[in-house]
């Protein structure tokens, strides 16, 4: 585009800002139809003789309303083709603001490890939800133009490098029976039934704010992407840490399905990417993703996912995204609502 | 019924019709507590004197030739790449998004014309890559390149607000697009559903390109470093990062291998980086790094006057930080106040006025803010009310889902990219030899479009 075509089209109208409203002033074409209006007005304002049924009476009440209308609001003629500014636009953006706002919202629903001793799911009781058997036949409608089946998530290491993996485990094992680490068992308990405290608090969401379809939105994820990862766990069949390393004492029973990747970890990323790309700059994302990584690295203090699973979970989570997204769009389109 | 004038006037004179000539002036809009002055959604480019007036638009961009235009990679969420405004701005076939894969991907498929042919140009270059990493993205681009990758390709849904609007305001130029309204709602002259509507928007620099590079707000260093990479070997005069990768005193060792990439990437072009919005506590990562040698450049936030705004850092031992324009925010602290004085008060609140501490330190906020490029439809900061999702010229349900309000020092980055790329453009037009893009020495400048052309004379 030449720079004067450029400047021709930005100066025949304008963009105009008014309050929450946005709007195009095209000044040519106002004009044009106001003349237009007039015109017709006095050629056709003395023809009595035109009947009720006569198009041209029709023309004559038309450009009569126009002018009618520009006399009693200008603005209403010039070509005005408007759309909404929402109040809450663009909010997080001054996120030293925010960050007071977050800070206020975050003292009612965050609490010293004392104080959180006594919190189990009466107090923090998250929606729950039924199988969502519209989203998983979805999904599966879904199979083959997003092919997430056949993603390119790598094979697990061979059995003796997951081996290897296991000794930081024996350490973390150790380090968990610590009295220092009494928040961490109580919160590993917590999120073995894919709690969502740890993902709604960052956001400012507690009982008295629970924002609803955030969370719906967030066990639909859990569903769903829980999903997924079974479909590369039957893949990879790879074994339990227990299972590699006897000397291991799980904090929580072992589960029935295999090791690789981590449903944990895949659910609690997709549940932080998901949000960020939902809404974007929530003032608590940056502790959404650590809530994420921390809820991920739990699965390990626990001693049932070495690295390696809790990577692969991440990486799944990533590409697993576009048809998470498609399915859910709906729901997206709730919790953008809900935040804005 | 209003009486209606009888005589047809030779002429219509600009005042009765009300629009021959725009002004903000309170003087033709309604004013209250609550109620704001209309503005001009490009005031800016007056106030950084990129255009002599909001009428004819003349100025600094006379003259100029698309086929001169400079190359600036966007490294952020992603474009939408067929936003109306951005038609013609963006290279697609570069663009790639980093936020599914670490190898990437390109957002538009392989084609068999002009998209094909540049990717291919790409995979001749890509000998001459090297990096961490770089050896399986290299696989992907000639598998991409030839029509052989299996892997789902990512599309830009609800997250490329940010981006888009950093994009729109380096770049934007204006466009016609086709305005479908509901019958139920058209006005009763309306021939059709459907008309032509001006979309009267432009960026700082429309004779630029623009390649985003994707990535997600997730802190992974694997995937900023490979965004880091690709944009190297893209090769673009200018690179804008608007966006806090990591929390600066939270940083781990991990990020070493992206400080070390950023950097090299400064040696080859002009990198600039938003300096954050926490106010005076310290630059974001990675615009902390302008206080290395050859770092990047941050870019913070300052009023018309060139006042720094409240949330925008404002380093005095630093002498890499341009500051531009951006939008004012209202702030309250021991420093001062500034107040929006058509915000509706709530009565039970005490203002600033009643506040004897702040008596001589309120500043009253202007009504203008910085108007960006939104996502079109129901996603982004503005998201449309209908599920419909228009592509490119549409047709289109509404306009409002097409732009935004913006601010932060992102705003002002992506301005001072617009600005830096056309005095870049001023030189290569008038072939006067000119420092590279990345040679710029910026000091403290208070950057307009006159001070842009002086930081390459």
């Amino acid at each position: 585009m030449q720079a004067d075509e450029i400047q021709e089209l930005l100066s025949g109208s304008a963009l105009v800002i008014d309050n929450a409203i946005i709007r195009v002033e095209d000044r040519g074409e106002a004009k044009r139809r106001l003349e237009a209006a007039f015109k017709t007005f006095l050629l056709l304002r003395d023809r009595t003789d035109l009947a009720l049924d006569d198009p041209l009476r029709a023309q004559l009440l038309l450009a009569a309303a126009m002018i009618e209308k520009f006399l009693s609001s200008r603005s209403a003629l010039a070509l005005s083709v408007s759309g909404a500014l929402h109040k809450g636009l663009h909010k997080g953006l001054h996120k030293g603001l925010h960050k007071g706002l977050h800070k206020g919202l975050h003292k009612k629903g965050t609490m010293g490890a004392r104080e959180m001793q006594g919190i189990g799911s009466t107090e923090y009781s998250w929606p729950e939800i039924d199988l969502p058997w519209k989203h998983h036949a979805l999904l599966h409608r879904c199979r083959d133009a997003f092919r997430w089946d056949r993603l390119p998530l790598p094979p697990p290491p061979p059995d003796g490098d997951r081996l290897g993996e296991t000794k930081r485990l024996l350490v973390l094992q150790e380090r968990l029976l610590a009295p220092d680490c009494a928040d961490r068992r109580r919160r590993i308990v917590l999120e073995a039934g894919n709690d969502l405290t740890a993902y709604m608090q960052p956001l400012g969401a507690d009982v008295s704010a629970p924002y609803g379809a955030t969370a719906m939105l967030f066990q639909l994820i859990v569903s769903l992407g829980g999903a997924i990862g079974q479909h590369y766990k039957a893949r990879f069949m790879a074994v339990r840490p227990p299972v590699l390393e006897p000397d291991l004492r799980p904090f929580l029973p072992v589960p029935g399905h295999s090791s690789y990747p981590s449903n944990h970890a895949l659910q609690s990323w997709l549940i932080a990417e998901i949000f960020a790309r939902t809404v974007p700059e929530h003032p608590g994302i940056p502790a959404l993703f650590r809530a994420a990584e921390e809820v991920a690295e739990n699965r390990e203090w626990a001693g049932l996912h070495v690295q390696s699973d809790t990577i692969a979970g991440r990486k799944l989570a990533r590409m697993a995204i576009p048809v998470i997204e498609a399915v859910l769009d709906d729901q997206l389109a709730a919790v953008r609502a809900e935040w804005y | 019924m209003t009486e209606l004038p009888t005589e047809l006037p030779p002429e219509l004179p600009p005042e009765l019709t009300g629009i021959e000539t725009f002004t903000t002036g309170a003087d033709k809009h309604p004013l209250g507590k609550g109620l704001r002055p209309a503005f001009h959604a490009l005031w800016h480019l007056k106030a950084l004197g990129v255009v002599d007036d909001l009428t004819n638009f003349g100025g600094a961009w006379a003259s100029h030739q698309p086929d001169l235009g400079v190359r600036v990679a966007v490294i952020d969420t992603p474009v939408a790449h067929d936003h109306p405004n951005l038609e013609g701005a963006i290279d697609l076939a570069l663009m790639r998004d980093f936020s599914i894969h670490d190898e990437g991907v390109f957002v538009v498929p392989t084609d068999d014309g002009p998209i094909r042919a540049a990717r291919e140009r790409l995979v001749a270059d890509l000998s001459e890559w090297t990096g961490e990493g770089v050896e399986d993205a290299k696989r992907t681009i000639e598998k991409e390149t030839a029509k052989n990758d299996d892997r789902p390709y990512c599309r830009p849904r609800s997250f490329g607000a940010h981006g888009t609007a950093i994009a729109g305001l380096i770049g934007a130029r204006p466009a016609t697009v086709d305005l479908r309204k509901p019958t139920f709602l058209g006005e009763p002259e309306e021939p059709s559903d459907n008309h032509a509507l001006p979309l009267p928007y432009a960026g700082v620099n429309p004779f630029c390109t623009i390649i985003p590079i994707t990535t997600s707000a997730s802190p992974d260093p694997d995937m900023v470093l490979a965004a880091l990479q690709y944009a190297r070997l893209i090769r673009p005069d200018i690179v804008v990062i608007a966006a806090a990768w990591e929390d600066h005193r939270h940083r781990k060792s991990r990020w070493a291998k992206v400080d070390k990439a950023l950097l090299a990437l400064c040696r080859d072009s002009l990198v600039l980086c938003a300096a954050g919005n926490s106010g005076d506590i310290d630059l974001a990562y990675p615009a902390c790094l302008s206080v290395e040698p050859d770092g990047p450049i941050a870019v913070t936030a300052c009023d018309t006057a060139g006042n720094v705004l409240a949330y925008a850092p404002d380093p005095k031992t630093n002498d890499r930080v341009l500051r531009t324009l951006s939008s004012w925010s209202e702030a309250y602290s021991s420093k001062g106040v500034i107040r929006d004085p058509w915000k509706a008060v709530d009565p039970m609140i005490v203002q600033p006025a009643e506040d004897p501490t702040m008596e001589g330190h309120i500043v009253d906020r202007p009504a203008e803010g910085l108007i960006a490029l939104d996502a079109p439809g129901p996603y982004g900061y503005n998201p449309s009310p209908f599920r419909y999702r228009p592509s490119g010229k549409g047709p289109h349900f509404d306009i409002g889902s097409l732009y935004c309000q913006f601010s932060g020092t992102s705003a002002s980055t992506a301005l001072a990219a617009g600005l830096i790329g056309l005095a870049i453009q001023d030189r290569w037009k008038s072939r006067k030899e000119a420092k590279r893009p990345k040679d710029l020495q910026p000091g403290k400048a208070v950057l307009t479009y006159a001070e842009a052309q002086k930081l390459y004379s």
